[in-house]
């Protein structure tokens, strides 16, 4: 019997490898058929009929498809293992890769999601200076008689002094609005003196620290305006003038003196318009403010 | 014999009796079995895997010839597959002069 046409054995391996030696197969299903040849020979000596021959070299010599299998594998195994492991590494590498690319894209959007986020803030923040550190709103309250009196419109701000960075002078003026309110703007920070001019005329000075922060408000509280009342002066021109002058043609000169000329109000020392004198000329029956104190100096015609 | 007595030393008697001369695995075989007056039969299924394995391991060189119109592959021992067989041998003799110690004691109390 010709074993060496018998590809049986071969037929459990698998699908040729492509790292396989070319002649594994063949070499393998050679070598046992020339054992089952030899061993087949063998028993031909004890017994003539090749088919129990045959049968019982098979018989001894066992499965040669698992044989073959067996020795294809060995000589295959280290190739195999070393495949496998290459493609478990390929496949970690590009499950890492995918890993490491998707945690990049999620950092990125997240970075992105992040700065989006400053840069809104910062654009609210651009957009609401009263929040920076270099400025602060200033604005002045002015309220009259008491901090629940109703709002003193007409009042004169002025702010004076210096900021601390640069280092300008700034001299601002506004008038306080119907609500009493008026706002100076955006001051940097700084030392600066607050002066408050009530509707009646009456001066005051506070000292303000401006500091980074929010918008600030400075409430004042102002002496009510002193209404006016009419004067009627009744002269008895003395004698010796008569004799001179025509009354008709006679005049008189004020000067209306603040009394005090300096008092407190609220939290501030208030000082009175014209407490260094103010001369005005009346003629007779003319009307005037009643807080101040007139004092005639002299009289002409 | 028990094939678990045989299979730690399948592949020093195939290398003992490749080192006699070059050789094929129906040959090995046969002188295995004459030599040890038949207790000793390697079976197909053990005898190639262990060739195969000593021929990658690259203790024994081989060659094909052609006999009576067949390829036949023989096993030729070279220098290493010698100090491996030396090697064998020598654990073999330590360790069944052992074993033979021990049983002859045993032997001796009963």
């Amino acid at each position: 019997m010709d074993w060496h046409n018998n590809r049986d054995a071969l037929s459990d391996l698998p699908p040729a490898e492509e790292d396989e030696p070319t002649n594994l197969r063949q070499d393998i299903a050679d070598e046992l058929a020339d054992h089952l040849d030899c061993a087949m020979q063998h028993e031909l000596q004890e017994s003539s009929n090749e088919e129990q021959a045959r049968s019982k070299a098979l018989k001894k010599f066992g499965n040669p498809r698992r044989i073959a299998a067996q020795l294809w594998f060995d000589w295959m195994k280290e190739k195999i293992m070393t495949r496998r492991l290459n493609q478990v590494t390929t496949t970690l590498l590009a499950i890492t890769c995918v890993a490491a690319i998707c945690i990049l894209f999620v950092s990125l959007r997240q970075s992105q999601a992040t700065n989006l986020a400053i840069l809104t803030k910062l654009e609210a923040l651009s957009t609401q200076p009263a929040a920076t550190l270099d400025w602060t709103e200033f604005k002045v309250a002015c309220v009259t008689e008491s901090l629940a009196g109703s709002p003193a419109e007409g009042c004169k701000i002025e702010l004076i002094g210096k900021a601390i960075n640069p280092n300008d002078d700034i001299t601002l003026e506004r008038k306080t609005n119907a609500g009493g309110r008026v706002s100076l703007g955006l001051i940097r920070p700084g030392e600066y003196s607050l002066r408050i001019t009530s509707p009646g005329g009456d001066l005051a000075i506070r000292n303000v620290i401006v500091q980074p922060g929010p918008a600030r408000t400075e409430t004042i509280v102002c002496p009510a305006t002193l209404p006016q009342a009419d004067v009627s002066f009744e002269i008895a021109w003395p004698a010796e003038v008569l004799e001179k002058f025509d009354e008709s043609s006679l005049l008189i000169h004020c000067v209306f003196l603040p009394n005090p000329s300096w008092y407190s109000f609220g939290d501030e020392d208030w000082v009175r318009d014209g407490a260094s004198g103010r001369m005005l000329t009346f003629l007779k029956d003319v009307k005037s403010t009643s807080r101040e104190v007139p004092r005639i100096l002299a009289w002409t015609h | 014999m028990n094939t678990k007595l045989i299979a730690g030393t399948v592949e020093m008697l195939i290398l003992d009796v490749i080192a006699q001369g070059p050789t094929y695995g129906y040959e090995i075989v046969q002188v295995v079995t004459e030599r040890s007056s038949g207790s000793v039969e390697l079976k197909e299924g053990s005898l190639y895997p262990a060739l195969h394995r000593l021929e990658r391991r690259k203790l024994l060189s081989t060659s094909w010839k052609n006999v009576d119109g067949r390829r036949r592959k023989y096993y030729k021992l070279n220098v290493a597959g010698q100090r491996f067989l030396d090697s064998k041998k020598e654990e073999w003799a330590q360790f069944s002069s052992g074993v033979n110690g021990v049983l002859g004691v045993q032997l001796g109390l009963a």
